[in-house]
């Protein structure tokens, strides 16, 4: 007996069809399965077993053969576990399925439990959507991953049916009943079943964010933070150790806006595909901060089977390298094309897998090895060539890339002292660093190339920008010559004024704001 | 190159004659380069002969030094050429041959003033190493330093390019950059100015170097300015070196708390003369070296003191503030103030401060010193 029916496999965050082919013949009895399967796939064959026993049906004694075809990319997963069992249910004639019409507009996917349950898989958002890319009508999944896919369908273009399945036996009645199947729409499906949408379990799910009003001083620092939330600038922070450069960083995401809809999508999308996320969508911005001993891979994103790195699961938020000096070179040079490209693009065995990688760029670092050069009270005991060659490391194309880089000073006894100085809760910043998000999501609604925000936009922009002011193309020749500044400086400078005009409300750039963008980029004496 | 230079080449490298004992004999016949090059090549025994006769690698750098001067890498003078400064003739012991590249002569130069220093210097040392390196050459005096990092590097950079120029003194062979961080000085220097050294091109930068290499930078100047100097600094060396030539030692006092300041307080101790500004330097000059004119001699020392407050009295002038910019202005003084204070005190908002400090900073009233600290310029 043959039987064919298609199930998923993940490529990064891309899917690929599978086609599980069955072969039961007689012989010794045997229960093999072929096409680069690993070792959860292999193990599947005990789990398919007791679960079919379990549901109360037959296993089949006699010599089955499984083929996940195309057999030559490697699959891998507990996910198979549920179209294998019902293929070979209805391999051995145990379901009826007519001349195989109703299996091919189907597509299965979950893992067995033993008593014939049907437990959670990974990366069910990247599935659904592409359930719908390939004309399937319906899609058979788990109860536990049915919200999320319902979340996922909202935003594709061509509805499937998506059926939430608790067991095997329930499954296979569903499709022995035909009849049901092809009347209902799947809306009644979704009423019964959704349960469990009220409070999404978030990855970073923590309300208490460090609060801007709780740091002391540090106004310029506060005040760039939040130009570079507005407009997710990429931003270098430079201080002595103990001025709050790791507070201010993590202060940060307490003033990001909440993700929209097809940005929790993205970001769920992604954690998806490392663990089961149950409930709702990820709603909060990711606030990643790996440690200096990671590796390129669990950086930009790897292994065998290649999965996430953390620039990637910093998609649409906060990627915050802490003591950055002290990342190897090669790990600063991965971040490069990155940044340049908002994507990463790894090649295993002829497939690659693509992972999005839009993530804002945070860094902080001492301005030197023993931390204190340019402290007003503490001498620096770096040489000159120790200090130069600290820079070495640092400067050249990622720093490059940053559009703000600020020094950040520790607290003067002056600051400990109650002043009249009032600082802003997050909340409150909050409000603006919004509104500025919104004007920029107008301003780009219908932009090419996928610009979200001021410091996405290319030099053709940027141009526009400054040549179309006649208040700010007088001025930038000046600047150059009074303080050396690339041409890439004074396009980050613009970048920058544009976010400040944003936050300002205003519709164009004027002098003022390019003014105050000045104060965001310090040149390095020892750069 | 000229016969004498490579006949002394040949006796300083091929022979092994250390260059003091050279001197030694020019000196006892009355300074007369040919009868010392005869006196050497007299010693020329058989045996003598015989054992450096085959120093091939010495006759290789040799050659190399000829092919290289060919090639116009660098330039040679020797002790009797005219072109060789007299003023460092007079030391106690004056480098036989002068290895040199710029294209700068000798002869253009006149008074020279040497100015040294920690490597590892502080925003205060480098504003007077500027202010010096600047002023003076803008008078036509040449700024001799050692093309160190720190106090020497701002020396230089100051004065390169002004009237008087500049001259780097090295610490090793003329071919080679040291520190590697001062490659584009060197380039620098070397296009408007004069890179010296006293060691065979190729001579590496030892320790043992610098204090030689420091007598020649005191012994081509009429006085020595030590800005921030540490209690063993290097900078003390060439003031030692100053004195034992008949130099005038200048010292820049700094706070009492800088260990870096140290070692010019001591000298100042000992009798230097404590330099405040070009007046105190000139003062001396002029005593010194009778042909020296400078431009504002006319003046005086009031002259000097009024030109410079007429040009902070144009800027301020020129630029029409406004009254939020006079306002803060007015706050920052010349005792560095932070963002915050400047907010409590004039009750400006954030943003509004810092557009107008930056607006000061463009129109090059105020500077940020350190990290946070805005004070005038």
């Amino acid at each position: 007996m043959f039987f064919k029916l298609d199930s998923i496999a993940l490529l990064g965050i891309d899917c690929l069809k599978i086609s599980i082919e069955i072969h039961i013949s007689s012989g010794l009895p045997s229960f093999t399965i072929v096409g680069l399967p690993d070792k959860a796939v292999n193990e599947s064959r005990m789990r398919v077993r007791a679960a079919i026993i379990n549901s109360g049906f037959k296993f089949p004694l006699k010599r089955i053969i499984i083929n996940l075809s195309p057999a030559d990319i490697k699959k891998e997963g507990p996910c198979y576990d549920f179209p294998i069992a019902f293929a070979l249910l209805a391999a051995s004639s145990q379901i009826c399925c007519g001349n195989n019409e109703l299996p091919d507009k189907c597509l299965f996917i979950g893992e067995l439990s033993l008593d014939g349950g049907l437990n959670p898989v990974r990366g069910i958002i990247s599935m659904v959507e592409f359930a719908s890319e390939c004309r399937k009508e319906f899609f058979f999944l788990p109860e536990q991953n049915f919200s999320q896919a319902l979340i996922a369908n909202r935003g594709t273009k061509e509805d499937i049916k998506i059926i939430s399945c608790s067991s095997l036996k329930y499954a296979t009645g569903l499709i022995a009943s035909r009849q049901i199947l092809l009347q209902k729409a799947d809306e009644d499906y979704r009423v019964i079943k959704i349960k469990s949408t009220s409070n999404a379990s978030n990855i970073n799910a923590c309300s208490n964010y460090t609060d801007f009003n709780i740091i002391k001083g540090q106004l310029r620092a506060k005040r760039a933070l939040e130009i570079a939330a507005a407009g997710m600038h990429n931003i270098l922070m430079v201080g002595p150790p103990g001025a709050g450069k790791t507070l201010l960083a993590q202060a940060i995401i307490s003033i990001l806006p909440e993700l929209s809809e097809d940005e929790s999508l993205e970001v769920t999308k992604i954690y998806s595909l490392l663990k089961n996320i149950k409930g709702d969508v990820i709603k909060t911005r990711p606030f990643r901060n790996p440690h200096h001993t990671i590796t390129s891979a669990g950086l930009s994103g790897g292994g065998a089977i290649p999965k996430p790195g953390e620039i990637s699961l910093a998609h649409r938020g906060v990627l915050f390298l802490d003591e950055f000096s002290q990342f190897p070179g090669v790990l600063i040079e991965d971040l490069r094309q990155p940044l340049e490209n908002k994507e990463i693009i790894i090649v295993r065995n002829n497939y690659s897998y693509r992972f999005p990688a839009s993530f804002m760029l945070i860094l902080a670092t001492n301005p030197c090895m023993c931390g204190y050069n340019g402290d007003k009270k503490k001498d620096c005991k770096c040489s000159q060539r120790e200090v130069t060659k600290y820079w070495k490391k640092i400067s050249g194309p990622i720093i490059d890339r940053i559009d703000m880089r600020i020094n950040i000073e520790r607290l003067q006894e002056k600051d400990f002292r109650t002043s009249n100085i009032v600082s802003e809760s997050s909340s409150e910043i909050k409000i603006r660093v919004n509104a500025a998000h919104n004007i920029q999501r107008e301003r780009y609604l219908n932009s090419r190339g996928n610009i979200n925000y001021n410091s996405e936009v290319n030099a053709e922009v940027v141009n526009k920008w400054s040549s179309g002011n006649d208040g700010l193309s007088g001025m930038i020749p000046e600047m150059v010559t009074r303080f050396n500044f690339s041409a890439r400086a004074i396009a980050s400078l613009i970048k920058v004024a544009r976010t400040i005009a944003d936050l300002d409300g205003s519709k164009d750039i004027i002098p003022e704001h390019f003014m105050e963008s000045l104060n965001f980029r310090i040149e390095f004496a020892y750069e | 190159m000229n016969k004498d230079c490579k006949k002394i080449l040949e006796i300083l490298v091929e022979r092994g004659i250390s260059p003091s004992d050279f001197i030694k004999s020019f000196r006892k016949n009355n300074q007369d380069l040919f009868l010392a090059i005869k006196s050497f090549q007299d010693l020329n025994t058989l045996e003598l002969y015989e054992k450096y006769k085959n120093n091939a690698n010495g006759r290789s750098a040799t050659l190399n030094i000829e092919n290289d001067i060919l090639q116009k890498k660098y330039d040679i003078l020797n002790i009797s050429e005219s072109e060789y400064p007299d003023i460092l003739k007079e030391i106690y012991f004056p480098p036989p041959l002068l290895f040199y590249k710029g294209n700068r002569s000798f002869k253009t130069i006149k008074t020279c003033i040497g100015i040294v220093g920690t490597r590892k210097c502080s925003v205060y040392g480098r504003d007077v190493a500027s202010y010096f390196a600047r002023e003076l050459s803008m008078e036509g005096i040449t700024i001799v330093s050692g093309m160190a990092a720190g106090i020497d590097y701002f020396s230089h950079k100051s004065s390169l390019g002004q009237k008087g120029g500049t001259i780097a003194v090295m610490g090793c062979g003329i071919d080679i950059i040291y520190p590697p961080e001062n490659k584009k000085l060197y380039n620098e220097i070397v296009e408007n100015g004069l890179v010296i050294s006293e060691f065979f091109p190729g001579t590496p930068p030892l320790k043992s170097n610098f204090p030689a290499r420091n007598r020649i930078i005191s012994g081509l100047c009429k006085g020595v300015i030590v800005v921030e100097a540490g209690n063993k600094s290097g900078a003390l060396i060439t003031a030692e070196f100053a004195l034992q030539q008949n130099r005038e030692v200048f010292a820049v006092p700094g706070e009492i708390y800088n260990t870096q300041s140290r070692g010019c307080h001591k000298l100042i101790k000992n009798g230097a003369k404590l330099a405040e500004n070009i007046d105190d330097i000139f003062e001396e000059i002029l005593t010194l070296d009778k042909d020296f004119s400078y431009s504002r001699q006319t003046g005086n020392e009031n002259g000097c003191k009024q030109d410079l407050f007429l040009k902070k009295e144009n800027k301020n002038t020129h630029a029409e503030l406004g009254v939020s910019q006079k306002n803060i202005y007015n706050v920052i003084g010349k005792n560095p103030v932070s963002l915050e204070e400047i907010i409590t005190i004039t009750g400006t908002g954030l943003k509004e401060a810092l557009r107008i400090i930056a607006e000061l900073i463009f129109i090059g009233l105020i500077e940020e010193k350190n990290i946070n600290q805005y004070c005038r310029l």
